[in-house]
């Protein structure tokens, strides 16, 4: 795994026109990098911005959305000019799998076409060379290259997220972005995709975003996770390193109010609800919900610290740390 | 202890808004903002509400006596009569407003029948299904297939030409599609989990369909009722222009009924034939656009283009709109 | 286990069986498909207590949510039996269960949809009182929601009484959703996956209130798919695969001890949540199959990690394991828990004795000789002929404008018609047929009817149909007799006609 960043975003800001006027907030200064060949997760409860996100990464929000910040791929910024940089680089470069992908079929055309599809429009295969690859992406989703021809109906769920995946990798990204991917799936049928994420992000050298709100799930598949509250990321390092010593409160409330199969500890909601997006938001967006909150939390803003070496995190309680600011 | 604030988290809904399209959720009373915002639906209501007032007033407003003849045969319009008169003599502004009296209550009546048997039939229909569900669907059929001219024929032809009759005929031909709509509805609406929750509960059946099933289904069968008068007010035309009408009741399809056999256009009278049928354009227009508009409230994905293009827009780094 | 005095189990299933008929479609029937069924429950018992909450574990298609819903009898079994409260309720009518249905009230999964919108708060809470016509006045019924809001962890209740659904959150729904069960007191509470639709943040409040519930005496019965959930928050726990239970005891014997290959495996597959005690999932192949053909022998064997021969033939029934730790485990699996009763199934479910029985049905006949075909169909057309004529007199003798010999034709057609739809309905063999032991095939085993003979069964339906339709019209509006003529006059010198 090399050490430069395939991918590297910086700042990213996300606002929606709401009706009215006013605007929402959705992505609020989001930066990360992430490294070939590494899983990463993106966690969060319905209503941070990790979809918009990613979204956002991919050039796919409506019309009432207005981006700011830098996506950077290969160094090269692709949010520069809009829809015009990113287009060029999308499902090339940068594909993903959208949630309830199983769903997102043409009922009345092969599956075989459908990821035939964007390899045509983008340049990547055409005809013959474009079935063929297509048998070769079904096998190695799992699924048998002669059911190239089936329509979606006749698969199952597990097998249509398969198709899903299939589709995503068709113009060979190097980047997978991965919304919610076994969200509606049975914990048999998720172990078996995200067995396939995992063994592809190995063999093909992918890269992955993962989205999700199950905690575990990011546990066991990524090495590293970042956590979204409020639009932003309030903790980003190594998956053991977030376990085993949170930097924020949101991290560890939310650890502890998922219930663990083999653990004793009690499980504790947390109290209260997310913030309001289309308000502007004074000091610590957790600050009302945390169970630590003290006396800057309601007024000041908390910083983006580095805790320890690849592990920062938002929140007054490391500003004890030496105050360095992460690169 | 755990405390939930009041108020949801607009994100929650935002973020799935953003993510998947607008979705089923729908508040209460979002029909009526969805007219009261909408420039075309607001005009529609406007021009029903005033042909409904000159129906209703008419009579104080026609400035000649429509049974005498004021005037020359075939005046031209002029100060003396704005829109000429007919082949009587008689003043066709006044003609006009006592027809729309004729035509508005045809069409508001003929409406009204058409919903309430096609509503009824809907409903059962969805809500009981089975064997009934079949018997109602396979009346409804018949209803469809019957050819609205001939059976008017017959009818003016058996049971003598009255607004009554026409009022019935028109509910009879129309109701069908009404059933089918509102049917659907019924039927989806049925296998919702509050309704389920509600039978689980032990509520009897009549409880479901009146509080629960038919609050969910009355605005679409307003916006169909709505659609439904447009349909009836140029049946009613067609059907006086026909010959059917009632002989003794003056509306619009009458004037032109009129203006034919009196030879008005071998006369030049074009405003013996022009008027009422403008009249009966605007009011299916305007109709239309309140239907349209309360449509497109129900089935919000009618309105969204996803097909569109999705161009986000992009802000220079570190710019925030000052309006906050 | 239990722990209270209470007199007996609140709610007692045995062997409990649910099937749903799979629509054949218009092809389907006109081409004689066979009918099947979806094999949702299988014989599924198990009991819930007062003050115990029972979760019932599984993946979809495993019956967990058919369970619950013939349970509270929204959906007829058909077979098993369900006693509550010590009150045998299988196969009661809607008008006996009404009483019922203040005891037993259900969660629903979707917090979006268990609530009208068109309801406030306050109309949601206070519809059961009104469905059983309890509560008294409107201000004794206002007390009760707001008790009910207060005990469903929404307080203070004023801030909530008056808003719509749309206002509340996702978790302050289901709260409601649990406040209108609660108003009538009920003694067992089903929750259907009561909290996978809610964040995470959220789940664990509304889990410590059914938690504080059970802990008042109610008893509880959590249909999910989450293990982790339900070995937090559990008494016990019964893992369902394909409409059986494969292994139930104590929730927390359960997930340490798991004793039966599939709950193993359920088990190694489900995350933790700490990134180094992650164990070696063991991944089955394959997904669950279809409830509609299900496996024969062991439901399991075709994805089991561990099956053998026998497992192929012999349907385990649940077993304490020689590995558990507690008598109230058990577990179906001969491999893991031999037991003394394990029944020998064959293919389609039938016991050896049933096999045994059909293989000494005598093998049918084969078609032999024109002759004796050509004489079953002259019986054939003989019968239809007599009965024919026989249909048409009697129609000849109810008034009506038609001529008597087309009442007596029409009287052969019809009962033709009706023989032939008849006959080749069922088994496919006509009187004649029968007579001179020409056998046809199984239908059973032969598989669908070509479309021709699906054809000219339905043209027949519909010739019957239309004649019966022809008679029955005749009978009260006359087709052709001197009154068509009075119409025909009365129409024409109407005054539309003139000119």
């Amino acid at each position: 795994m090399s050490r430069e960043p395939i991918l590297s975003v910086e700042d990213l800001h996300v606002w929606f026109d709401l009706s009215g006027g006013s605007e929402l907030h959705a992505v609020q200064g989001v930066s990360f990098d992430l490294r070939p060949g590494e899983r990463m997760g993106l966690v969060g409860e319905s209503g941070c911005g990790k979809t918009t996100t990613i979204l956002a990464m991919m050039g796919l929000l409506p019309s009432s959305a207005s981006v700011a910040g830098s996506v950077s791929l290969d160094g090269e910024n692709i949010m520069a000019r809009g829809e015009d940089t990113v287009s060029p680089h999308r499902w090339k470069d940068i594909a993903m799998v959208f949630q309830g992908a199983m769903n997102a079929f043409n009922p009345v055309k092969t599956i075989g076409s459908q990821i035939v599809e964007p390899m045509e429009l983008h340049g990547t295969a055409t005809g013959k060379a474009a079935r063929g690859q297509t048998r070769e992406l079904l096998e190695l989703v799992g699924i048998s290259g002669d059911r190239v021809n089936n329509y979606p109906h006749e698969f199952s769920g597990g097998m249509r997220q398969r198709a899903a995946i299939a589709l995503a990798l068709a113009c060979e990204p190097r980047v997978l972005l991965a919304d919610e991917p076994t969200t509606a799936l049975d914990v048999m049928v998720q172990a078996q995709i995200l067995e396939l994420l995992v063994r592809l992000t190995r063999d093909l050298g992918l890269s992955m975003i993962l989205v999700t709100h199950d905690l575990p799930v990011v546990a066991q598949v990524c090495d590293r996770a970042a956590v979204m509250y409020a639009g932003e990321i309030v903790e980003m390092g190594a998956m053991s390193s977030i376990y085993h010593d949170p930097r924020h409160p949101y991290t560890r409330m939310l650890f502890g109010a998922t219930p663990d199969l083999l653990g004793d500890a009690d499980v504790i909601s947390i109290p209260g609800a997310p913030p309001r997006l289309d308000r502007e938001i004074v000091g610590c967006p957790f600050a009302p919900r945390c169970d630590s909150a003290f006396a800057p939390c309601a007024t000041v803003a908390p910083r983006r610290l580095e805790t320890s070496p690849g592990h920062e995190a938002v929140c007054h309680l490391n500003d004890h740390v030496v105050a360095k600011e992460p690169a | 202890m755990t405390i939930d604030h009041p108020l949801p988290a607009a994100p929650e809904q935002l973020e799935e808004l953003s993510a998947e399209g607008l979705g089923e959720r729908r508040t209460p009373g979002f029909i009526r903002s969805a007219i009261l915002t909408q420039p075309a639906a607001l005009v529609g209501l406007a021009v029903l509400f005033f042909f409904v007032f000159i129906a209703i007033f008419g009579s104080y407003l026609e400035p000649y006596s429509i049974h005498d003849k004021t005037g020359p045969v075939y005046a031209p319009p002029s100060s003396a009569h704005w829109l000429g008169t007919d082949d009587g003599g008689v003043d066709m502004l006044s003609l006009l407003i006592a027809g729309t009296r004729v035509s508005m209550e045809v069409g508001f009546a003929a409406a009204l029948v058409a919903m309430l048997i096609g509503g009824a039939v809907g409903v059962i229909s969805g809500f009981v299904g089975g064997i009934i569900d079949v018997v109602l669907m396979r009346i409804t059929d018949i209803f469809l297939v019957i050819p609205d001219i001939p059976l008017m024929i017959v009818m003016a032809a058996i049971f003598g030409r009255s607004l009554k009759n026409i009022i019935i005929i028109i509910g009879i031909i129309y109701w069908t599609s009404t059933a089918r709509l509102i049917r659907a509805q019924v039927k989806s609406v049925r296998e919702r989990v509050y309704v389920k929750r509600a039978r689980s509960l032990g509520a009897t059946n009549n409880r479901l369909v009146f509080k629960h099933v038919l609050p969910q289904v009355a605005p679409l069968l307003i916006a169909n009722t709505v659609l439904m008068v447009a349909l009836a007010v140029f049946a009613e035309t067609y059907i006086t222009f026909l010959g059917l009408g009632d002989p003794s009741a003056i509306s619009w399809g009458r004037l032109i009924e009129n203006a034919f056999l009196g030879n008005a256009v071998l006369n030049n009278a074009w405003w013996a034939i022009v008027p009422p049928g403008v009249c009966v354009t605007i009011v299916i227009l305007a109709c239309t656009m309140v239907g349209q508009s309360m449509e497109d409230a129900l089935n919000p994905r009618l309105k969204v283009g996803h097909l569109s293009v999705r161009r986000f827009r992009l802000r220079p780094l570190g710019g925030k709109l000052d309006s906050e | 286990m239990s722990t209270t005095a209470e007199p007996g189990p609140l709610l007692e299933v045995d062997d409990l069986v649910t099937r749903y008929p799979v629509s054949r479609g218009v092809v389907g029937t006109l081409r004689r498909r066979p009918r099947l069924q979806v094999h949702a429950v299988e014989g599924v018992s198990f009991s819930v207590g007062p003050g115990e909450m029972v979760a019932l574990v599984g993946e979809s298609g495993c019956g967990k949510t058919s369970t619950a819903q013939t349970v509270i009898r929204m959906v007829d079994n058909q077979g098993g039996s369900i006693r509550f409260d010590g009150r045998d309720i299988t196969g009661m009518s809607a008008g006996g269960m009404r009483p019922l249905r203040r005891e037993i009230q259900m969660i629903y999964q979707d917090p979006y949809e268990s609530l009208d919108p068109r309801f406030r708060v306050r109309d949601t809470i206070e519809e059961p009182l009104l469905v059983h016509k309890l509560g008294g006045s409107s201000k004794a019924r206002e007390q009760k929601v707001l008790e009910a809001l207060k005990r469903a962890g929404l307080t203070p209740p004023d801030l909530f009484i008056d808003r719509f659904p749309h206002e509340l959150s996702g978790g302050q729904r289901q709260r409601v959703a649990i406040a209108a069960s609660l108003v009538l007191d009920p003694k067992l509470l089903v929750a259907d996956e009561p909290v996978s639709m809610l964040d995470v943040s959220v789940r664990a409040g509304i889990l410590s209130l059914l938690d504080g519930l059970r802990r008042d005496g109610m008893g509880i019965l959590m249909i999910t798919h989450d293990l982790s959930t339900a070995a937090h928050f559990a008494d016990r726990i019964a893992v369902m695969y394909l409409g059986r239970i494969v292994e139930e005891g104590p929730a927390q014997e359960v997930v340490r001890n798991p004793q039966h290959p599939y709950t193993r495996a359920l088990i190694s597959v489900v995350p933790k949540r700490d990134p180094n005690e992650q164990t070696v999932p063991q991944i089955l192949t394959g997904e669950t199959p279809n409830p509609v053909h299900v496996p024969s022998g062991c439901r399991f064997h075709p994805r089991c990690p561990v099956a053998e021969e026998a497992c192929r033939t012999i349907d385990p029934s649940l077993q304490r394991p020689n590995g558990a730790n507690v008598p109230e485990h058990r577990a179906a699996c001969i491999v893991t828990a031999p037991g003394p009763s394990a029944d020998e199934v064959g293919p389609d479910g039938r016991s050896a004795g049933q096999l045994a029985a059909a293989a000494m049905r005598p093998a049918p006949l084969e078609l032999s000789g024109w002759w004796r075909r050509a004489w079953a169909l002259a019986i054939d057309v003989a019968v239809m002929l007599a009965g024919g004529v026989a249909l048409g007199g009697i129609l000849a003798l109810v008034p009506g404008s038609l001529g008597s010999s087309l009442r007596v034709g029409i009287g052969v057609v019809l009962f033709s018609a009706l023989y032939f739809t008849i006959a080749h309905g069922s088994t496919g063999q006509t009187l004649g047929k029968r007579a001179l032991g020409i056998a046809v095939r199984d239908v059973h085993g032969s598989g669908p009817i070509g479309y021709p003979r699906a054809f000219l069964r339905w043209l027949a339906f519909a010739v019957c149909t239309l004649l019966t339709v022809v008679v029955i019209v005749d009978l009260l509006f006359p087709l052709w007799d001197d009154r068509h003529q009075a119409l025909h006059d009365k129409v024409a010198s109407s005054s539309v006609f003139q000119v």
